[in-house]
């Protein structure tokens, strides 16, 4: 009976006139959740070397779709950000976005080595983002400085490291371009996160922007960056599959 | 385009800021001073060389007139505005000084488009001069306040999102130049290195400091080495460096002696001890319009053609 009550909470949750926060987490839940249904399913009209890279991407969406029902949930009734459930969705998602550089890679020869590069510099970004925005908030900027290392780490594989050479050696046009989008999601639409994380207070740019603000960037950014990384592989495997 | 001395010399800077700030704001700052005007200076001082470059007379002494009259009328409209609008003229100077140090630095690359090279002059131009200003508000506002006698002050959220803004916008673009393949993988690293070493110069030492030591290493030089480069270019390797000194001491002498009558106009020619930043940046935001216009011209030229005289055997 209570699964019932939580259940009929969850899909009537409350949402004001004017509540744009709110909106955006509707938004971004529903998004997520469709986007989903499409990579579910249009994985299995592809060719089979994309099918692992588009269930990735289907997983990324689904898993933040979920998170994305409590957020939205947990905004409605506290008006507040919901940050713990943002850092158990980004640990869970991010990783995975890492892993669709090593799977697109992979049949022109990225090594296993590069996958788990990759997992440890984003894992290493959100632990330490996570420990800066709640448990350690008075060395915030610290904890930022070693955040960014991580995101720095990423950056420089994608555009400048082993994962950059393999996509230039591929002499696949294809790839190269699905990649250097992807570079693009990576270093802009990522930026995202960190600047989220400046704002918060007592950080550098606290005070310039709201964190209501910060939650609808946030929002909009995470079903942009997740959406958008998705729909990059299956242009990438229906190109292909065009050839 | 920088080698690797100027990172060591900006290294170096930025080393001396952070161990020893008030030693390098007090006791280094009169060489540095003494470098802006000396090295700095000198590097507009060829622009007599680069309007020859743009006339079609022979004479030599209807050129000098040609040139000495629309130069001396560009300053002294420009003295003008100062005297009478100097917000106006204040932003001006600001943006010719944007556009000047941003093409100063990309002006080689093959741009697709006006627009975009444009585009990338003015991020990067707007990175080297908003970075010192916006990090080192109030000694900024202090210099600003002598030349144009009114008081500026910004936000400092709105300081802080600008900083961010024209750093992050200068990376952006440095990908994008890298993804058109315009920037290879190793320029695109030594670019990044070159961003982040002037984000800690700027940041890191007193404003003069950071100003002087990019005005002089960083843009005159380069600047310089570049200018040589086109003529030798334009004139077929009938040029060299040796003449080139030669032809630019006796206008650096007349640019010196035009600064240092402002100075006497102003009362303080050798009043060290009030020295006064306003009338040196009013000076060279007066030779800057010129010079950046002209410049203008002769990187367009070099990015498009071989110079008349070159064709017809001239040598300057």
């Amino acid at each position: 009976m209570d699964s019932i009550t939580t259940f009929q909470t969850l899909l009537l949750a409350n949402l004001k006139s004017g509540d744009y926060v709110g909106f955006t987490f509707f938004i971004g839940s529903m998004a997520m959740m469709a986007a989903s249904v499409f990579f579910f399913v249009e994985m299995w009209n592809q060719e089979k070397k994309w099918r692992t890279s588009l269930l990735v991407s289907g997983l990324i969406t689904f898993i933040a779709a979920v998170h994305y029902f409590y957020m939205r949930d947990f905004w409605a009734e506290n008006q507040t950000s919901p940050t713990e459930f943002r850092y158990i969705d980004w640990i869970l998602t991010v990783p995975l976005m890492c892993v669709e550089f090593y799977l697109i890679l992979k049949a022109f020869g990225a090594k296993s080595g590069l996958l788990w590069k990759l997992i440890f510099y984003s894992v290493w970004m959100l632990v330490a983002g996570y420990l800066g925005e709640t448990l350690f908030r008075g060395q915030s900027p610290l904890w930022g400085f070693i955040s960014t290392l991580g995101y720095v780490g990423i950056l420089y594989e994608v555009w400048l490291g082993s994962a950059k050479k393999l996509a230039n050696n591929s002499s696949d046009p294809i790839l190269q371009r699905a990649f250097s989008t992807l570079g693009w999601f990576v270093l802009v639409g990522w930026a995202i996160y960190p600047i989220g994380y400046m704002a918060i207070e007592g950080g550098w740019l606290s005070g310039v922007l709201k964190p209501s603000s910060m939650d609808i960037i946030y929002n909009i950014g995470d079903a942009v960056n997740k959406i958008g990384f998705g729909l990059v592989i299956y242009s990438l495997a229906v190109a292909h599959g065009n050839k | 385009m920088v080698n690797g001395l100027v990172r060591i010399i900006t290294l170096a800077a930025i080393v001396l800021g952070l161990a020893a700030p008030t030693w390098v704001g007090k006791e280094l700052l009169t060489g540095f001073v003494f470098a802006l005007i000396l090295l700095g200076i000198p590097h507009g001082a060829s622009d007599y060389l680069v309007f020859r470059l743009f006339v079609k007379s022979e004479k030599s002494a209807r050129i000098k007139l040609q040139f000495y009259g629309l130069y001396f009328a560009v300053i002294l409209a420009y003295g003008l505005l100062w005297w009478w609008q100097p917000s106006v003229a204040l932003g001006l100077f600001i943006l010719v000084s944007v556009y000047h140090f941003g093409q100063s630095n990309w002006h080689s690359l093959p741009f697709r488009s006006l627009l975009e090279a444009r585009l990338v002059y003015m991020l990067w131009g707007g990175f080297v001069l908003a970075f010192p200003i916006l990090f080192h508000h109030e000694e900024a506002s202090a210099i600003i306040q002598q030349i144009t006698g009114e008081t500026y002050i910004l936000d400092s959220g709105l300081r802080r999102a600008l900083l961010f803004l024209s750093l992050f916008g200068n990376l952006v673009v440095l990908c994008h130049l890298n993804e058109r393949n315009i920037l290879s993988e190793v320029a695109l690293g030594r670019e990044l290195i070159n961003l982040l070493l002037l984000a800690a110069l700027f940041a890191f030492t007193p404003l003069l400091i950071g100003f002087a030591v990019y005005f002089v290493v960083w843009h005159s030089l380069a600047a310089t080495f570049d200018q040589i480069r086109i003529f030798q270019q334009l004139y077929r390797g009938a040029y060299s460096a040796g003449m080139y000194w030669g032809q630019i001491i006796p206008m650096s002498l007349l640019a010196l002696l035009g600064l240092a009558g402002l100075y006497y106009a102003s009362g303080s020619l050798l009043d060290v001890q009030h020295f006064s930043w306003g009338t040196l940046f009013l000076f060279i935001s007066i030779i800057t319009v010129p010079h950046a216009l002209l410049v203008d011209r002769l990187y367009e030229r070099a990015s498009t053609a071989v110079g008349p005289e070159a064709q017809a055997g001239h040598v300057i």
